[in-house]
């Protein structure tokens, strides 16, 4: 079937399978932020935001995309470089495997709370798996990102 | 890998069940987000309730009506139902995988699915709790979740009740995010007590023991907890991965010990 997308504000026209998901609609068609990792709901490397909400695009069918507003690493690479400037600073880049979709989340996270405590902070990124870094260093670069203590 | 060989996307609750109704082996759809965890699936005729406009949460004077479609996300934030329970929601749902999966996973398909991991049916359990079935009507979720259905149906809203609103979610973890080891609910309300053991790992269950035990009681004191707590190692404990039954077993009196005190706490 074919569906239509607005990707990081460009409408494009996807030919789509029935049990295709959006990882695999979106990687196909050049975006190759998003990573698959576990491909089981799990680790949050395919984070991409519909609608502005983090979704895991692993397990988000692509039919049910239909007329929404998506947004990949690419679409916000302003904001993505500058939260990657403090976690490098923290050096918390690692393999940079999983920063796209920690990128992402927490882009979601800055729009969606007010002030976030650090229990916050985890709670809200604690879908996005990282096995280099102990998360510690994340976390600092994180909340100067976010301008909290 | 899941393969779906035909994918029926209908607008309406009837269109729905006219396809439900009329296939046999269909397989209805709605986060999606569990089938995931499937190593090989294949569906030849999946129904997707995506598009029934079954999504949100509408407060009424006596009960919260939340549509089957309603995300976790949305209920683990939305203000009105967090404000009447005291946050039993956001507590109860905060621990799962990640946002990203509850901006996915429903309510409804929780549920309906009777899934014995499930966090959010132990909190439902032990509060006042209706479920609005396309043909069936309206049945208590605690019957449900005891017996299931013996139709087809389609379930279309949960309705939670105002009425009982001192409640508590505990539960173990391994690590945050993972799947809940063992979890239990309890509520009080006009000193009546309500207790669920959930993830043992089978569906949850209300701990009748130990609910006779707090709702004969003249005072609930350290003898009494005790011995509700005695009480509900009696359930079944069952072993898997993420934990034996010995040790869901010992962690049940710890989980209900904590949720005891909390609404004892919460009615001070």
């Amino acid at each position: 079937m074919i569906i239509n997308l607005k990707v990081n504000g460009e409408n494009i026209k996807v030919e789509v399978k029935e049990d295709e998901y959006l990882s695999e609609t979106l990687r196909k068609n050049g975006y190759k932020s998003i990573k698959r990792g576990c491909d089981k709901s799990t680790c949050g490397a395919c984070t991409v935001l519909v609608d502005s909400q983090p979704v895991l695009s692993c397990s988000y069918f692509s039919h049910r995309a239909e007329g929404k507003s998506i947004t990949t690493l690419e679409g916000v690479q302003a904001e993505a470089e500058k939260l990657g400037e403090y976690i490098v600073n923290e050096g918390a880049d690692q393999c940079g495997f999983c920063t796209p979709s920690l990128a992402l989340s927490t882009i979601a996270m800055k729009k969606e709370l007010d002030n976030p405590t650090e229990e916050d902070i985890k709670h809200y990124i604690n879908g996005n798996l990282c096995r280099c870094t102990g998360y510690e260093a994340q976390m600092k670069g994180i909340k100067k990102y976010l301008e909290v203590e | 890998m899941i393969r779906i060989k035909n994918l029926y996307k209908p607008k309406t609750v009837e269109e729905a069940w006219e396809l439900y109704s009329g296939r046999k082996k269909a397989k209805l759809i709605a986060g999606g987000a569990f089938l995931r965890l499937s190593k090989d699936l294949y569906i030849g005729e999946a129904i997707d309730l995506f598009d029934l406009n079954l999504n949100g949460i509408k407060e009424t004077e006596d009960a919260f009506t939340v549509g089957a479609m309603t995300s976790l996300r949305q209920l683990e934030t939305d203000v009105s139902l967090n404000s009447h329970f005291n946050n039993y929601f956001a507590v109860a749902l905060e621990n799962i995988v990640g946002v990203q999966l509850r901006n996915i996973a429903t309510i409804g398909a929780s549920v309906y699915s009777r899934y014995g991991f499930s966090d959010i049916i132990t909190a439902l359990m032990v509060l006042n709790v209706e479920l609005d079935f396309y043909k069936r009507g309206r049945m208590s979720l605690v019957e449900y979740i005891e017996k299931g259905l013996t139709d087809k149906d389609i379930l279309l809203e949960i309705i939670i009740k105002k009425d009982i609103k001192n409640a508590a979610f505990k539960m173990m973890r391994n690590s945050m995010g993972d799947y809940a080891i063992l979890n239990c609910g309890v509520s009080c309300s006009d000193d009546r007590y309500k207790v669920s053991i959930g993830a043992r790992p089978g569906r949850t269950v209300l701990a009748e023991g130990s609910m006779e035990i707090l709702n004969n009681a003249k005072k609930i004191d350290d003898k009494k907890i005790n011995e509700a707590c005695n009480a509900v190692e009696e359930l079944v404990y069952g072993s898997n991965i993420l934990g034996s039954g010995s040790y869901r077993k010992a962690m049940s009196r710890v989980l209900l010990k904590r949720g005891i005190m909390e609404v004892l706490e919460n009615d001070n």
